[in-house]
């Protein structure tokens, strides 16, 4: 079910005109998957370390230095396994779903809300 | 997202390579030149040539330091910063200097600097503009032509990408340790293939060091978050908290006298009774509100942060200083970060590091190249636009940065001393030159094309000692006669790409006569590898 309301969207997303062109499925495919390395890549990392300096039981500089250390190796990963898992629904909601609750901690956390 | 793991691999590793390989080889090409920043320096400004490397280096800065704070108090006592920087051993000359008062517009105020010989306290004839080897190593990290944060952000993702490559090339190959050992020559495609692995694997932990270290020196700009969550002002916050700052008396009004310079350099050799002094700066000399901060060499030591000590420069106090221990997140931090820059390296350490630059350029280029040599096989003849671009790319960067370089040090050579604005002028010729390898990539990209640039190189690489003997009263058999060994190994690095490339003109153009010998005859397909 859900994956052919996926595959309905990706019909739907790939026949809006590029420069008049219509991307072919593949194109769209590679385009997502590259987007959602790159971007909620990114995002993932950036809600990970921002949390991990926060909760982690070390002075503050100290905190941030290991945080940022890191930062690289966990973008990397993600993005490898981006390309690695399979179906492109299941990173698009992994990513999507723990950043949201990085940031959700975070936010409760930092009296942001 | 290919149907097996080694296959999403194979397709990340092509794709992510290639999208980011010329940005890639300019950031190589530039990083591994910047490993002798220094000596660029000293080779572009000729004044500095002769001066004799002290034998007291060490024992002669307590005088240095004392005689610049009664010059500077002499020329710019109510000047809002001083800096004395000292002679090191790669740096033979010593420099007084002082800023000028900020004008609204700048951000930072300029110094006006006298440079002097240490071995005779005389001021040296003055300095050409030129960016020397800073021009290589802001290039390696923020481009040029462009603003400097979107150009950082551009090395940030071309590296990162980079680093994406090597992870996905490491999962791809399957026989690492085979590949060390084998070089098939002549044979297409293979021999590409070969020299890629070959420059890779051999130099695997220096790539993944680099690359990974190279994102960390910006990783304040990519991943600010941490910072930002964690302390209340952000970034200043943080940074304020790491670095060492005068609270004491920095917000102290009025003026006041510099306590004697010696009474705090006594200070600095009761802590550090060895210290080789980097440099002194002095903020609102002659103020109450004075800071002295003296600068350590780190020697051997992986940190990335000078080790310093403040005083208050009215009473002499000791009101900062940095870490004498590293915590264990710091010292993982500093370590990376000092990896990348190598300053601490010893001359065989960072003849490694040029080695390694060196595979990384030559693991970049033969990368690109075998994508272009493979698709040229398979889409027989007709090429697609995206084919020729590529390599037209290839072309335009592999060869064209050389001939780049050896435009930028004959500009600095034959450009008139007195011109106003000389050291951008030298960076035109860089990037002029860099154009005309365009150019000739943008007419046609054949072997012929690759034979024609390679003998250009070999000519400018040939000029730029040539060229150097005929401006200058040194030359590369001068150097060697006077033990000046950095710029005996300057011209003579030259010397040997020009007989590189000299081997490469020839050996296009046997395969050029080959090629028209095999026309007629069916070409024999060879191997496709299983990447």
């Amino acid at each position: 079910m859900r994956a052919a309301s996926f595959n309905a969207l990706l019909t739907k997303l790939s026949s809006f005109s590029l420069l008049n062109k219509r991307l072919s499925r593949y194109q769209l495919l590679v385009f997502l998957r590259f987007f959602i390395a790159i971007v909620g890549g990114y995002v993932f990392t950036s809600t990970l370390i921002a949390l991990l300096s926060v909760v982690l039981p070390m002075a503050k500089q100290d905190a941030v230095l290991l945080c940022v250390s890191l930062s690289i190796l966990i973008y990397a990963v993600v993005f490898i396994c981006a390309f690695w898992v399979k179906s492109l629904t299941t990173v698009w909601i992994s990513i999507l779903l723990s950043s949201g609750v990085f940031l959700a901690i975070l936010a409760s956390l930092k009296d942001w809300v | 997202m290919k149907d097996s793991f080694f296959r999403s691999m194979t397709w990340l590793h092509t794709w992510v390579g290639l999208l980011t390989c010329w940005i890639i080889y300019t950031i190589f090409f530039a990083g591994t030149a910047s490993f002798f920043r220094d000596e660029i320096n000293l080779w572009n400004q000729p004044a500095i040539h002769n001066v004799q490397a002290q034998t007291d280096r060490v024992a002669a800065q307590r005088l240095q330091i004392i005689k610049g704070f009664d010059y500077l108090n002499q020329h710019a006592a109510n000047s809002p910063s001083w800096r004395i920087t000292l002679p090191e051993e790669r740096i033979p000359y010593l420099v007084y200097g002082y800023a000028k008062p900020k004008e609204p517009e700048q951000r930072r105020s300029q110094f006006v600097n006298t440079q002097l010989n240490p071995n005779t306290m005389q001021a040296l004839p003055p300095f050409v503009e030129t960016k020397g080897g800073n021009f290589f190593y802001r290039l390696h990290y923020q481009l040029y032509y462009l603003d400097a944060i979107t150009g950082r952000w551009v090395v940030c993702f071309a590296s990162f990408f980079m680093l994406l490559a090597i992870i996905s090339g490491v999962v791809i190959h399957k026989r690492i340790f085979k590949d060390m050992f084998s070089f098939r020559r002549n044979k297409g495609v293979r021999s590409w293939l070969d020299a890629h692995n070959l420059s890779s694997v051999l130099a695997l932990p220096f790539h993944l060091m680099i690359t990974y270290t190279g994102i960390i020196t910006l990783i304040f700009m990519l991943f600010p978050y941490p910072a930002l969550t964690t302390y209340d002002n952000g970034i200043r916050g943080f940074f304020n908290d790491v670095s060492p700052s005068n609270n004491v008396t920095n917000k102290a009004l009025g003026s006041a006298a510099m306590l004697p310079i010696n009474t705090i350099l006594d200070q600095v050799y009761t802590k550090w009774p060895d210290a080789d002094i980097r440099s002194v700066r002095v903020s609102e000399p002659n103020m109450a509100a004075s800071t002295v901060t003296v600068l350590v060499d780190p020697g051997k030591a992986l940190r990335d942060q000078t080790p310093r000590l403040l005083f208050s420069g009215a009473t002499g106090e000791l009101v900062a200083q940095s870490d004498d221990e590293l915590t264990n997140s710091k010292a993982l931090y500093e370590s990376l970060n000092a990896m990348h820059t190598g300053r601490f390296a010893t001359p065989l350490l960072r003849w490694l590091y040029v080695l390694g630059g060196i595979a990384g350029c030559v693991m970049i280029a033969t990368g690109c190249i075998m994508w272009a040599k493979r698709i040229r096989e398979r889409s027989k003849g007709k090429a697609s636009f995206g084919l020729q671009l590529v390599e037209g790319l290839n072309l335009a960067t592999i060869m064209g940065l050389p001939l780049a370089t050896c435009s930028f040090f004959i500009a600095n050579r034959l450009l008139s001393p007195t011109l106003s604005g000389r050291d951008d002028k030298e960076v035109t010729a860089f990037f002029l030159a860099w154009l005309v390898a365009g150019v000739i990539a943008l007419i046609k990209r054949d072997k012929l094309q690759w034979r024609i640039m390679a003998a250009i190189n070999a000519l400018a690489c040939l000029s730029v000692p040539l060229v150097n003997a005929l401006t200058t009263n040194g030359n590369i058999v001068s150097y060697l006669m006077h033990k000046q060994w950095a710029l005996f190994i300057f011209d003579a690095l030259f010397l040997l790409f020009s007989i590189l490339f000299l081997v490469q003109t020839e050996k296009l153009r046997t395969a050029e006569n080959a090629q028209r010998k095999t026309k007629s005859k069916p070409v024999v397909k060879p191997v496709r590898s299983k990447l």
